[in-house]
């Protein structure tokens, strides 16, 4: 897992504006919005494609989220491999990273899963659950293509996100960053404990999927990846359920928990490597053979400990639980990542016995009247956006995670 | 601050055993133990324990009338200490005027059934099982009222003297949580487990065989969703927090045309095609006719099983298995998915 190190160049964002072309100057970020909208509808073939800039703070709810993405670029213009160019390596060399803004997508697809609303309020009592709060938002409204078929539409939207977000850190090329981070792994850690991270993703189908390397990942067997290749790109969502447990590409592109393993690494333990495994599995035999492989691996790469983490919530949790027990019956200890339900957990097995808890995807956010709606005028179910409340943890996009980048738990009372 | 205060018909001095059918009262200020609670008690509620059993909704209905005209800051009921009758009195009462807005403290022995009954609606004061504990009991609902009354909120279980109310709330922390993760990994690989999520229960053991098939009486319980076609009820696809009962009298066979499944974990195509697939009711059948075991328990019992937290699985469980207890039931085929 060495190898050359992944330098991340941070720009950071001091403001966003409309212009007549994109550039970069002293932090100012100039958008040529017009421009923008009339390539996405080009690219897309959706003629209601509407492109809207948010200040940090506005008062502003966006509703029918799909997905975020952080502004990255790599010389070559290839920052998801797979997806914008071809699936080489990620992970190592530099790639430029904007600071302080995001590209987020809002659609109401057809065929995914509707019933919980998936929004980010920028301001108001929900303001507090989300990064984006703080952030410039690039929004990307496509509106209601519940006719189109989500096997076109889908590909089309997720595509222009990620290509919006490269276009946009694009126009840092040949400016020095703020700051660079470097992330490297060294092969000599004396004799630190090897630590595993066990990545389950979404794979369901068109609009319930995780794309590795430009391709739907759904197993049959788990993999491994490398951690560097995770933070830059090689990792893009494509799940649309479950607002508030489910990772997003910036969940996957800023991955906290990869960060703080690599930070680290070589001082208190050592970083193992990744495993990949598909979730939301149909059979009991698939759910074991796909706990026992991951537990293989990790045992392959030497570790003696393991973070096992998961999104969503039900079906997925028994994946994770199966992967902690199959982990810890192989003699490596665990931890896992998991968020809580007014009613307790789905699952369990007497071998998690470290649980980290996101926090309570049940708990109600009190309700908040904004001053302008971003999306559908109304929640999935029927409600009006601009007035719905309150409404749970679980409606607010990656609130509750279980890759552990929010600044909360819950608590017994 | 104003406090209103519930006690049965023992403790408000109207008698024991012989006034348990006592309708509700209503007398101002602090009565019998009340005024021991050092809380400007003004108005007191009482109620025999058998007459709340026995005719809940009126109960309520005139209680709950009470409290909304006297609109009292807290609501304090007991304590009910081991007695199960009042201790489910005081726990109703609690979670419906907590519902209503009036945040309400119960006290009670911790196997009391007030417990379940409040619901985490009310904080429920863990009490010993007889009056012995009074004095504490009083202190620590006292406690909780005096912080509820002017619209606090006591802190954790452990710090305010309550009984954890399955409830749990969400906190901002510092570190977050894939940090935590790290840190608690590296602590259990040097010895020291912990957890921010405490376990829940242990598993079930299982029971020993049917002594004697041939007078069995068998149920039908299932969590596939299976419901009669229409649902009627209304029964969720996910995360159900009800179970039905469906009579199976003179029904033979689960055929499409009366039944389906509404389960939404799993593709309900086949179930829907042949609903005996997922509840066996013609195998069954067959077999009542050829003897093999005594009766079917002439009731379905059906809910959703998907995103069912454990919770509420648990309770459906007791709920259900109380139901066929009483029914006589020896024996039940349970179908999962």
């Amino acid at each position: 897992m060495s190898g050359p190190a992944l330098e991340r160049a941070i720009f950071q964002v001091a403001s966003v504006d409309s212009g007549p072309s994109t550039g970069w100057r002293n932090g100012r970020l100039t958008i040529d919005i017009r421009g923008l909208q009339d390539e996405l509808r080009r690219a897309t073939r959706i003629p209601s494609v509407e492109v809207d800039l948010t200040q940090p703070g506005e008062p502003v709810r966006i509703v029918d989220v799909l997905d975020v993405v952080a502004p990255v670029d790599k010389p070559g213009g290839n920052a998801f491999p797979g997806l914008l160019g071809p699936a080489e390596s990620a992970g190592r060399g530099r790639t430029a990273l904007l600071d302080g803004i995001a590209v987020i997508s809002t659609a109401r697809l057809g065929d995914a899963d509707a019933g919980v609303p998936s929004i980010i309020d920028l301001a108001g009592p929900g303001a507090a659950l989300t990064p984006w709060s703080n952030t410039w938002n690039v929004v990307l409204s496509f509106g209601d293509v519940l006719d189109a078929p989500i096997g076109e539409v889908e590909p089309a939207i997720r595509l222009a996100s990620l290509r919006t977000a490269q276009t946009l850190a694009a126009a840092v090329r040949k400016i020095v960053p703020d700051r660079v981070e470097s992330f490297s792994i060294a092969d000599e850690t004396g004799g630190l404990p090897g630590i595993g991270v066990v990545l389950a993703v979404a794979a369901e189908g068109p609009g319930l999927d995780t794309f590795v390397f430009g391709r739907p990942f759904n197993g049959p067997e788990p993999m491994e990846i490398d951690p560097r290749g995770v933070l830059d790109g090689a990792v893009v969502s494509g799940a649309y359920n479950e607002a508030g447990t489910r990772p997003t590409t910036w969940s996957y592109q800023r991955m906290r928990l990869l960060e703080s393993l690599l930070e680290r690494h070589g001082k208190t333990l050592r970083l193992a490597g990744v495993v990949l495994t598909a979730a939301y599995l149909d059979d009991a035999a698939a759910k074991e053979r796909m706990a026992t492989g991951a537990a293989d691996l990790v045992v392959r790469s030497g570790a003696t400990g393991a973070i096992v983490t998961t999104f969503g919530g039900g079906n997925s949790h028994t994946d994770a639980m199966l992967t902690v027990r199959a982990l810890e019956r192989a003699n490596v200890r665990t931890t896992v990542l998991i968020a809580e339900t007014n009613g307790g957990l789905t699952d369990h097995v007497p071998e998690a016995d470290a649980m980290i808890s996101v926090g309570n995807e049940d708990e109600l956010v009190d309700a908040w009247r904004p001053d302008r709606v971003i999306g559908s005028a109304r929640l999935p179910d029927g409600r009006r956006a601009a007035s719905a409340g309150p409404l749970p943890f679980l409606a607010y996009v990656g609130s509750v995670n279980q890759l552990g980048d929010r600044p909360f738990r819950s608590v017994s009372a | 601050m104003k406090v209103a205060h519930y006690l049965n018909q023992f403790f408000a001095g109207f008698g024991a055993e012989e006034q348990a059918s006592m309708g509700a009262v209503r007398v101002e200020g602090a009565v019998g133990p009340g005024r021991g609670l050092g809380l400007p008690v003004a108005v007191t509620y009482s109620c025999g324990d058998d007459y709340f059993g026995e005719a809940e909704d009126a109960a309520l209905a005139q209680l709950l009338g009470w409290i909304a005209k006297d609109r009292p800051d807290v609501l304090v009921c007991g304590p009910a200490f081991g007695s199960g009758r009042y201790g489910y009195a005081c726990g109703s009462l609690a979670r419906e005027a907590a519902r209503r807005g009036v945040p309400a403290v119960t006290a009670m022995e911790p196997d009391n059934p007030g417990v379940v009954a409040a619901e985490g609606w009310a904080y429920v004061v863990p009490t010993t099982p007889t009056v012995i504990g009074m004095r504490q009991a009083l202190a620590g609902m006292a406690a909780i009222a005096r912080l509820l009354g002017i619209g606090g909120e006591p802190g954790s279980p452990e710090e305010a003297g309550y009984l954890p109310r399955s409830i749990r709330r969400n906190v901002r922390v510092d570190r977050l949580g894939a940090d935590r993760a790290v840190d608690l990994l590296l602590a259990k690989i040097a010895g020291d487990t912990l957890t921010e999520i405490a376990p829940p229960i242990a598993a079930v053991e299982p029971p020993p065989p049917v002594p004697n098939m041939t007078s069995a009486l068998i149920a039908l319980v299932t969590e596939s969703g299976c419901v009669p076609r229409g649902n009627p009820d209304h029964l969720t696809s996910r995360r159900s927090s009800r179970w039905l009962r469906y009579t199976l009298d003179g029904v033979a066979t689960l055929d499409s045309r009366g039944y389906e499944t509404v389960h939404g974990g799993f593709d309900t195509t086949f179930a829907n095609g042949e609903p005996n697939r997922i509840v066996p009711l013609d195998a069954l059948r067959a077999s009542e006719r050829n003897g093999n075991y005594g009766a079917l328990h002439p009731f379905l019992y059906t809910t959703s099983g998907v995103d069912t937290s454990v919770a509420n699985a648990v309770r459906f469980g007791q709920e259900i298995g109380a139901e066929l207890l009483d029914a006589g039931v020896t024996a039940v085929v349970l179908t999962g998915t």
